[in-house]
């Protein structure tokens, strides 16, 4: 005879006005492959977890947002965010698709050199530049982005010191009516400190200033904000000509464009409340266009969007290792990943999804890590189809931050697997093993 | 285990507690086995059943129905015994 | 002449002491002398009072949350539509009407018609953006400031004068007659509704509202003026009575005509002693209240429906001064077996 669909039985309780999902048909959002690779086999050749990086989303996620740009202002440059993730091979892709190198410390800079990036394509931003980064920079000739009076003195004495020049921006902070509105970093537009440091900049013979920077704040879904932000970095471009007959090359909006991600404690899911490329590039095309600037002087417009331009082409490939009730009759799960390797789970609801068919009645679900540590939580609530002990679940949009902030706690990180543009896995990061770990160790008393 | 009297299940899975006032929803094979289990069924008995009819293992369905007998207990449709008497 | 049999599907039928406009509006389009009317209703809870009214529904389904992701709400809708041949959706809720524009297209498409405000004019009378609304439309609107961290609290002063109003984003609103007040006002919202706070001028005066219906080119197709008789402790209106303030329909028609506003709305206004109207708010849908509208003699749904199906609808300029409505609360007994098949099959 031939046996039936077996279902696991359930009983939910129902709850008077609280939207209850549970027996509802819903269409469950499936991830069984990632670029025509199948999640098991992916998990059976690199074990689970593993991040994925898809090339082909890189590629293409870079150049939808180059078009976007590209059509609307004359002079485009992208600057690939290190911080974001500065993996070899995923700042290599982008480096190959024609963007520079944006770093914040001594270390990301070195590795901007290591991956043949030319110095002068390098833009040095961050509060942490010692007198060491610093004479690099200005060895190699990079774009330094002074944050702070500080940083300006010190510039002026190392210039003097190896008598050299260095090429310089200012970072500028500033009211874009955005909330928390980010006033740590740079020189204040409106209290007049940005343009007492382009006076300061200017008068001093070995400092180049070729640039204005801004960088608002991050996960930005205001377009408008860019555009006030791009009209008040016009207006000190403008004054600047003015007063020193000195046209600066460059206007610098940063980053903090929004990824599709579910921020918590929104209402609507990203996916439809996250501006496109093209209504960013709107905003901020129109308001420098629309400046004093004159046509013929119109500065390089530079972009150095991360989040949103990495966060779509990497996974998470994770397993189930136990379900649980708690004592309320919450149904909870546990998975091989967790708080370790998703650091932004702390702020985005991130998506889980089942990577076959499992069940169609979902259940209000807890999701734990595997971490032997009461926060690690990668989703407090969601609707989740009742998986079994060893079923595959892919976590999507985890390329940004992720692998760069993730944590070796308790256990190991694991591999970084990319799937190249023909289809071809590579592991791009090994996971790591005791060995590697250890050597970094020094035991006095072994 | 017992399915206190106060429990009302109807065909479309609806379950209503009316002791308590509460009401559950079931799925379809939650309602195949609270029905086995108001019938008097044990654990063997059902369990033969199942793995005859269901695509299933035996320690699967051990697994989910210890875990369905435990949602039962905690929402009070079964008749309670104090867990803390050990017997 | 016989009437146009047609299927309206509405949601908001949370007719609680906080209610959603839903049955209003039912009980409006039901008054229709155009239309004989299959209502569907579409309902997110189970205990939303309207499923347990006889007489009200044919129909009723139960849809997914819009934070769900509009996909969701709207294939769940294209469902019922392929059973119950929708004409019209009339959403009711602030929450749902970003899902609904954004899906109108594709409703459009098999079918389905709506007559919903654009984005442009859905997120420019954002609370945070009022004095720029007041300013491109030359309405006067109180001043106010937005706040992004406790610290800007302290601005408020050099600004205004205590009273304020601090504001949430999307709800709720305290007055503060102090700095240390508006601080324990400011938290409270922030946590709730996140950034902006909105820090408003506190206006002396009476609050008055106006219910009305832009057609979408300019034209002010209805336009009621009431005056809230009784605020619960929730803030909404026990009790309230129509006025004859040609001033109030003159700025709901100068406010229709500059935005060339589509659909329902409600302006919430506050009439000072010396005869100034500031505009407080403007929601951008029916009010609960919209019944009192139609016991005066503009039956705004049926308004719409006629908008939405494309029929050419005339101005209604005439109402009844001085008509009254008073809320009541009434128990309802009903049987579980409507709960259960709500619940379990998710219709009725």
């Amino acid at each position: 005879m031939e046996t039936l669909k077996y279902e696991k039985p359930l009983i939910s309780k129902i709850t008077a006005g609280i939207p209850n999902k549970f027996g509802l048909p819903v269409k469950q959002k499936i991830i069984s492959e990632i670029d025509g690779l199948p999640v098991s086999e992916l998990i059976e050749k690199y074990d689970s977890p593993t991040f994925i990086i898809s090339e082909k989303t890189i590629r293409t996620t870079y150049q939808e947002a180059r078009r976007a740009f590209e059509t609307r202002y004359p002079k485009v440059q992208f600057a690939w965010s290190y911080k974001t993730n500065y993996l070899d091979a995923v700042c290599s892709i982008f480096h190959n698709e024609g963007a520079w190198a944006e770093v914040v410390s001594g270390f990301e800079f070195q590795k901007a050199l290591s991956l043949g990036v030319h110095g002068s394509q390098i833009l040095f931003n961050g509060p942490e530049k010692s007198a060491e980064d610093l004479t690099l920079a200005i060895n190699h000739n990079a774009c330094i982005h002074i944050d702070h009076f500080d940083e300006l003195y010190l510039l002026i004495q190392i210039t003097r010191k190896i008598n050299k020049k260095a090429r310089v921006a200012i970072r500028v902070n500033m009211d874009t009516g955005i909330y928390p509105m980010w006033d740590r970093f740079g020189f204040n537009y409106e209290n007049g400190e940005a343009w007492n440091a382009i006076n300061r900049i200017m008068l001093d013979e070995n400092l180049d200033l070729i640039g204005l920077h801004t960088h608002i704040g991050t996960y930005i879904m205001s377009t408008s904000a860019y555009a006030i932000a791009a009209t008040k970095l016009s207006n000190l471009f403008m004054a600047t000509s003015r007063k020193f007959d000195h046209w600066l090359k460059y206007i610098d909006l940063g980053g903090g464009f929004a990824s599709k991600n579910t921020l918590k404690g929104a209402y609507m899911p990203g996916t439809e409340t996250c501006p496109s490329f093209d209504d960013y590039a709107e905003a901020i095309s129109n308001a420098i266009i629309s400046s004093e600037i004159p046509h013929e002087h119109l500065p390089v417009l530079f972009l150095e969007t991360g989040r949103a331009l990495i966060d779509d082409a990497g996974y998470l490939l994770t397993t189930v290792l136990a379900n649980k009730r708690s004592t309320t009759g919450r149904r909870t799960m546990v998975i091989d990943a967790g708080v370790n390797l998703l650091f932004t789970s702390f702020w985005y609801n991130l998506g889980v999804y089942p990577s076959m068919d499992i069940s169609e009645y979902v259940e209000d679900t807890t999701i734990y890590g595997p971490l032997c540590m009461n926060i690690d939580v990668v989703r407090e609530a969601i609707n989740f189809p009742q998986a079994k002990v060893g079923d595959q679940l892919v976590i999507e949009r985890v390329g940004a931050y992720n692998m760069t902030q993730w944590m070796q706690f308790i256990t190991y990180r694991p591999n970084v697997v990319l799937i190249d543009l023909e289809g071809k896995t590579h592991i791009i990061r090994k996971k790591e093993e005791l060995e590697s770990l250890q050597s970094f160790e020094i035991n006095p008393k072994k | 285990m017992k399915i206190s009297e106060e429990v009302k299940i109807s065909d479309n899975g609806f379950v209503f507690n009316s002791k308590t006032g509460d009401s559950f929803s079931l799925n379809p094979f939650g309602l195949e086995m609270i029905k086995s289990i108001k019938e008097g069924k044990d654990f063997e008995i059902l369990k033969n059943e199942i793995l005859q009819k269901y695509d299933v293992d035996d320690l699967t369905f051990e697994k989910d129905y210890y875990e369905f007998c435990a949602l039962l207990k905690h929402h009070q449709i079964v008749v309670q015994d104090n867990p803390t008497d050990f017997k | 002449m016989s009437k146009q049999k047609i299927t309206i599907a509405v949601t908001g039928l949370n007719n609680t002491d906080n209610p959603g406009p839903g049955v209003p509006v039912i009980r409006g389009i039901k008054e229709s002398s155009t239309f004989d009317v299959r209502v569907i209703g579409l309902v997110y809870e189970n205990l939303e009072p309207g499923i347990y009214m006889d007489g009200l529904c044919d129909r009723i389904f139960q849809i997914p949350y819009p934070s769900t992701g509009s996909d969701d709400l709207t294939e769940r809708i294209e469902r019922i539509h392929q059973q119950e041949k929708i004409d019209v959706i009339i959403p009711n809720f602030d929450a749902e009407l970003f899902s609904f524009m954004k899906n109108e297209k594709r409703l459009k498409e098999i079918g389905i018609n709506t007559f919903l405000p654009t984005l442009k004019q859905f997120q420019e009378r954002e609370k945070d953006k009022l004095p720029e609304y007041g300013k491109k439309y030359g309405i006067k609107v109180p001043k106010s400031i937005n706040l992004g961290s406790l610290n800007q609290v302290e601005d408020i002063e050099e600004k205004m004068e205590y009273p304020v109003m601090i504001k949430g984003q999307f709800y709720d609103a305290y007055v503060a007659n102090n700095e240390e007040q508006a601080k324990q006002a400011f938290q409270k919202l922030a946590a709730k509704w996140g950034f902006p706070v909105i820090a408003q001028e506190f206006i002396k005066g009476t609050e008055v509202n106006v219910i009305a219906l832009g057609d979408g080119k300019g034209n002010t197709i209805a336009a009621v003026p009431m005056r809230k008789q009784y605020i619960t402790d929730k803030g909404k209106a026990w009790g309230g009575i129509t006025l004859a303030d040609d001033k109030m329909i003159n700025i709901t028609h100068s406010i229709i005509e500059k935005t060339k506003w589509k659909g329902g709305m409600e302006l919430e206004l506050i009439k000072t002693s010396a005869g100034e109207y500031y505009l407080i708010e403007i929601n951008p849908r029916i009010p609960a209240w919209v019944y009192l509208a139609v016991g005066a003699g503009q039956n705004i749904p049926e308004a719409l429906i006629k908008l939405a199906l494309g029929f050419d609808v005339q101005p209604m300029t005439d109402y009844k001064i001085g008509k009254m409505f008073v809320r009541y609360s009434y128990d309802m007994i009903v049987d579980l077996e409507k709960f259960a098949a709500i619940s379990i099959n998710k219709e009725i």
